[in-house]
């Protein structure tokens, strides 16, 4: 990670759960910077100001704040609006060249592969990211990968990805890419005939003392209304 | 249809459909998806409607996940029938899906066919919705 990316924040001392709803729609999202064994700050940063910034993963910010005081920090967390995506907070992690730290890194792939073309297989992803281990300075991009020679049954797993900078944190036997012998839909759900009389027959199973009592008890009611 | 195979108890209180999903709210398994934008009762055959109207559309290859399950009974007294002698029958199935809910992802397709299939789907839910594409940057 070469990049060096600048943003201004300012201290907070609003952490009301008012002020900070009106912070947000001032267009500010609250945010906190821990790390490296030092207290924790809480800073608020614009909203306009944090876009360049989230559409990069595993960067170094030069947080610069108030009396000329700048910090290293990269993005741990951004918490958003589940509907809106709107941006709600944002945890900062303060780093140096020395301590490593635990990053995801996105796993791509490029080219189809074999098992796809030739053998009618379901390429599936079964994890995008890899979490590892590793000093600010020598965390890759991605890891990018041909799946062009692939055939169907393979499985890629994390260790077969090459990074000798740092360790993975990710098990080595977790799988990333396979090519499985496909279906249409691959799905637990249950034969249409069988599911029908589910409802009546959980009914029945469920309270068959209950509902002879209530039966009883319901029959003579309407016999009086009648 | 879809539905639990064993239950405790046969009937059960309707509750209150508050706030926003506290989970389930982001691609978790494929690339696309359908996100519920408001809060609902979906029932069985909504969601088997609308998961067999997409795969159709997608033909072959990709995968379909649903990511709600409808395990919580609903109760329907006869037509005709008085107030009074005690809650009604179970009439069918519902999943609870509160606003930001992920309803469905699908995976493997190819992205306008993706979209195509998701708005059919779509056709066959009650409520409003988003459909969502993973973000490249996590």
């Amino acid at each position: 990670m070469s990049q060096l990316l600048s943003l201004s924040a300012k201290k907070r001392n609003r952490d009301t759960k008012a002020s900070l709803k009106n912070m947000r729609k001032e267009g500010r999202v609250p945010a906190i910077v821990y790390g490296l064994n030092k207290e924790p700050l809480m800073v608020e940063v614009t909203t306009v100001d944090m876009r360049p910034h989230l559409s990069q993963r595993n960067h170094v910010i030069e947080l610069s704040l108030e009396g000329g005081v700048s910090e290293k920090v990269m993005i741990k967390a951004v918490e958003r609006d589940p509907i809106r995506k709107d941006l709600v907070h944002i945890d900062f992690l303060r780093v140096d060249n020395e301590h490593p730290v635990i990053v995801n890194v996105p796993v791509t792939t490029f080219g189809i592969p074999f098992g796809v073309k030739t053998q009618g297989g379901v390429f599936s992803t079964m994890k995008k990211f890899v979490k590892l281990r590793a000093k600010v300075q020598d965390i890759p991009d991605k890891f990018d990968m041909d799946v062009s020679e692939i055939n169907s049954g393979t499985i890629i797993y994390v260790r077969d990805l090459k990074f000798d900078k740092g360790t993975f944190v990710t098990p080595g036997k977790t799988a990333l890419y396979g090519v499985t012998t496909g279906k249409a839909e691959v799905e637990e759900v249950k034969p249409v005939a069988a599911a029908a009389a589910a409802p009546a027959a959980d009914a029945k199973a469920a309270g068959k003392t209950d509902a002879k009592a209530d039966g009883k008890a319901g029959d003579k009611k309407d016999d009086k209304k009648k | 249809m879809l539905s639990p195979k064993r239950i405790k108890y046969r009937k059960m209180q309707r509750g209150k459909m508050k706030g926003v999903a506290p989970r389930g709210t982001t691609l978790a398994f494929g690339e696309f998806g359908i996100q519920a934008l408001e809060s609902a009762w979906i029932t069985n055959r909504q969601l088997e409607a609308a998961r067999v109207a997409m795969t159709r559309k997608i033909k072959r290859g990709g995968r379909v996940w649903m990511r709600v399950y409808p395990d919580k009974p609903f109760t329907k007294k006869p037509a005709e029938t008085r107030m009074g002698s005690g809650k009604g029958n179970v009439e069918g199935w519902v999943a609870v899906v509160l606003a930001g809910r992920m309803i469905f992802e699908m995976g493997g397709v190819e992205r306008e066919l993706a979209l195509e299939a998701l708005q059919v789907a779509a056709q066959k839910l009650p409520i409003r919705i988003k459909i969502c594409e993973v973000d490249k940057n996590g």
